[in-house]
């Protein structure tokens, strides 16, 4: 086993891209003589700097860079919350006719858990840590390192491969939204307390 | 030239040929990433955001190996695709070495 080793296939394949291939082909399929059928087929595989070298694509290389820079970039917190935790991990999609895990990045924050996919960049999943429960899915029941969100809504699987680490981290974030707790009815005369 | 999968172990076997063509393909996305690059045509925000997208990708990559214990499963489709694409350029460049292969195989 030597991972440093050069790749031939690779190597090969890179090499094809940065040339770039051109397929052209005009077909007619006719019977007895008589053209029915016309095809034009036009291909074309070349890295994307070897593309805009011939001028090709150049408007939709501008575009879809221009299409990622509008999108958000960032969760959309609210003001004083911090994430505390992150890692990648999946959902379970049961809706819909397929049932599927739907990969993205589990983050614990002070006050939720969200479910970040960063292309396109958009929330999948989220609930307060208030009124959640997690459990774990008994070992014989699972197929992979999964857990149970029971939060006021319903209920979903989640899974992550540190899950040892995510549980950690979210005693961790649900004792200091307890605290905020504490805090809040020793305050109780004052101001509601914001972090 | 056939690329031998673990019959042993199916699921691994397959998880493994999976993984290595995902391999290759991230390996040649390294190799454009590189290039586009160095065309200075990127803004140096784009530049930072695909060098971390590509390791993220590694990582994920190492990990779902590590996780299945398939790093010789891949590593073994690897080097098989490998001496099939060597075998196949080997053919191209020398047509003659391929006659005399198929006339020793006949014999």
């Amino acid at each position: 086993m030597n991972p440093e080793r050069e790749s031939c296939l690779v190597e090969v394949l890179d090499r094809l891209l940065n040339k770039g291939a051109v397929l052209n082909a005009d077909l007619i399929i006719s019977v007895a003589g008589i053209p029915l059928i016309g095809v034009t087929l036009k291909a074309m595989i070349a890295g994307m700097e070897t593309m805009l070298e011939y001028g090709i694509m150049e408007d939709w290389d501008k575009s879809s860079r221009e299409l990622y820079a509008s999108q958000e970039t960032h969760i959309p917190l609210f003001p004083g919350e911090q994430v505390l935790y992150k890692a990648f991990g999946y959902l379970r999609e049961d809706e819909g006719l397929i049932k599927c895990w739907v990969p993205g990045i589990w983050n614990i924050t002070s006050q939720r858990i969200i479910l970040w996919i960063k292309t396109p960049g958009k929330v999948l999943f989220e609930t307060p840590l208030e009124n959640l429960r997690v459990l774990r899915v008994p070992a014989s029941h699972e197929v992979r390192k999964e857990l149970e969100l029971i939060y006021p809504e319903g209920r979903t699987r989640i899974s992550l491969s540190e899950r040892d680490e995510f549980e950690e981290a979210l005693a961790g974030a649900a004792e200091a939204t307890n605290a905020m707790k504490r805090s809040e009815i020793c305050e109780s005369g004052q101001l509601p307390y914001q972090i | 030239m056939a690329v031998n999968l673990d019959e042993g172990n199916l699921k691994d076997g397959l998880l493994g040929l999976v993984v290595a063509l995902v391999e290759i393909i991230q390996e040649l996305l390294e190799r454009q990433a590189l290039r586009r690059m160095e065309s200075g045509r990127l803004s140096d925000c784009e530049i930072e955001r695909l060098g971390e997208a590509l390791s993220e990708l590694t990582e994920a990559l190492d990990k779902i190996k590590s996780d299945n214990n398939i790093e010789e499963a891949v590593q073994s489709v690897r080097s098989d695709l490998d001496l099939a694409a060597e075998d196949l350029i080997d053919k191209f460049l020398n047509p003659a070495s391929w006659n005399e292969e198929s006339q020793r195989e006949e014999s």
